[in-house]
């Protein structure tokens, strides 16, 4: 009974937000800035990590091939109230992304051409998926 | 004798217990409430009882938070589909047109939102009926006197009264961005009309306009347990010639808690120039 209404409340609660797969959308509108066609792949040393409103921001450094590094900023789409609603607390974002982690980051880069990219996913050296594999969805 | 006073104080004690324990756990967590304080904390799961569209329930009760997930309008987040939009007057046009958002909609070109002019993007105040518009839940909360019913978007902690005390609708109000609500029960229907608008806000996120003369009607009737549905028309001859009457919006009752959700600009603002612009290009040394 008890797992009977678990699965109620989650199932009502993800049916009514759109928590099932969704194409990513971020409610500034940036995806206009972002190339949608190709996922790049860096890797890189977390500076920065901001789980707040109005999207949550991941700071890396990333260097090339010298040991020269070039800080990226990654947009997340999601926001606190939607990592919250898929079980990513403030505090267990926090530690999954604190300054010093190595992460390996799929983005959409930034048309522009400045190290901006939207967030389609990222993995920890143990290859963990932080957020879960898809942390793009709607946002309100 | 002994053995049975012991016996029938045992089983009276437990009794209270048992009674105690129940009124506890009804106290505390009553069908509906939730139990990590809208997944703001660390908790179990929350919990709703499993739907049952035949319990009985109170059709003019509408306490507890809800939900619309926009179905039926073709993905636009809007009163209507955009080709269901009435005519826009001259005035209204060349408001909509001077609306820059990066949703492309109905004549105008999505520009990135670096080169935008939402309001919302400096933390200004959605307003109603933008407020309708997302996927962000509200509560109905009703005054004990009866006199009032309070509607607490968690989007910006915006709250509206609907006065249901008989009250008039105010004469040449001055602007609200949420207006001025009185409201009143047809059979299970609560019609609620707002006057006294702040044209300042977009109706939605595609810089749809209305005129600070706008009427707005919103019919809400709760159809069972879990389920509100609502229709919202708003007369405005200034922007449109004719009403634009919404379609029915359903919202589902959650077993969620609102957590808080201001915009607040030291956030905004830092986020616009470290992320929305440079992703545009735009970067400020």
């Amino acid at each position: 009974m008890r797992d009977r209404k678990r699965t109620w409340a989650s199932m009502s609660v993800a049916a009514c937000l759109g928590l099932l797969p969704l194409p990513m959308l971020a409610h500034h509108g940036t995806n206009i800035s972002y190339d949608r066609t190709t996922t790049v792949t860096i890797k890189g040393v977390v500076t920065e990590f901001w789980y707040r409103n109005p999207h949550p921001a991941l700071f890396i450094n990333v260097p090339d091939a010298e040991g020269k590094a070039t800080r990226w900023t990654i947009e997340i789409a999601p926001t606190p109230y939607t990592l919250a609603l898929r079980g990513w607390s403030k505090r267990r974002s926090d530690e999954a992304l604190k300054p010093g982690t190595a992460v390996s980051v799929k983005i959409y880069a930034a048309r522009a051409g400045t190290p901006v990219g939207l967030l389609q996913g990222i993995t920890n050296e143990a290859g963990v998926a932080i957020f879960g594999e898809d942390p793009g969805g709607p946002t309100p | 004798m002994r053995h049975r006073r012991l016996c029938q104080s045992i089983v009276g004690v437990a009794s209270l217990l048992a009674f105690a324990s129940v009124t506890v756990a009804q106290g505390t967590r009553p069908p509906g409430m939730i139990s990590n304080w809208g997944y703001q904390a660390e908790g179990p799961e929350p919990e709703l009882p499993p739907p049952s569209p035949r319990e009985p329930f109170d059709a003019r009760d509408f306490s507890g938070v809800w939900l619309t997930d926009h179905a039926g309008t073709n993905g636009f987040r809007s009163m209507t589909e955009e080709k269901a939009i009435p005519p826009r007057t001259a005035r209204a046009q060349e408001a909509y047109l001077g609306r820059k958002t990066a949703r492309p909609h109905d004549g105008k070109k999505a520009v990135e939102p670096a080169f935008g002019n939402d309001p919302i993007m400096m933390c200004n105040p959605k307003g109603l009926l933008r407020l309708f518009m997302y996927t962000n839940p509200v509560e109905f909360i009703h005054t004990a006197r009866g006199d009032r019913m309070l509607m607490t978007f968690q989007s910006q902690g915006s709250t509206r009264s609907i006065w249901m005390d008989g009250r008039a609708l105010p004469v040449n109000p001055e602007p609200r961005w949420n207006g001025y609500s009185v409201g009143r029960w047809e059979g299970d229907t609560l019609v609620v009309d707002t006057v006294g608008f702040d044209d300042r806000a977009w109706l939605d996120q595609y810089g749809n306009v209305y005129s600070s003369d706008m009427r707005l009607e919103e019919r809400w009737r709760r159809v069972d347990r879990d389920t509100l549905e609502a229709v919202y028309r708003i007369d405005d001859p200034a922007s449109y010639t004719r009403p634009w009457v919404s379609t029915t919006k359903v919202w589902k009752r959650q077993a969620y808690e609102l957590r808080e959700e201001f915009c607040a600009p030291m956030d905004e603002l830092e986020f616009n120039e470290l992320v929305r612009d440079p992703a545009a290009g735009v970067v400020r040394q």
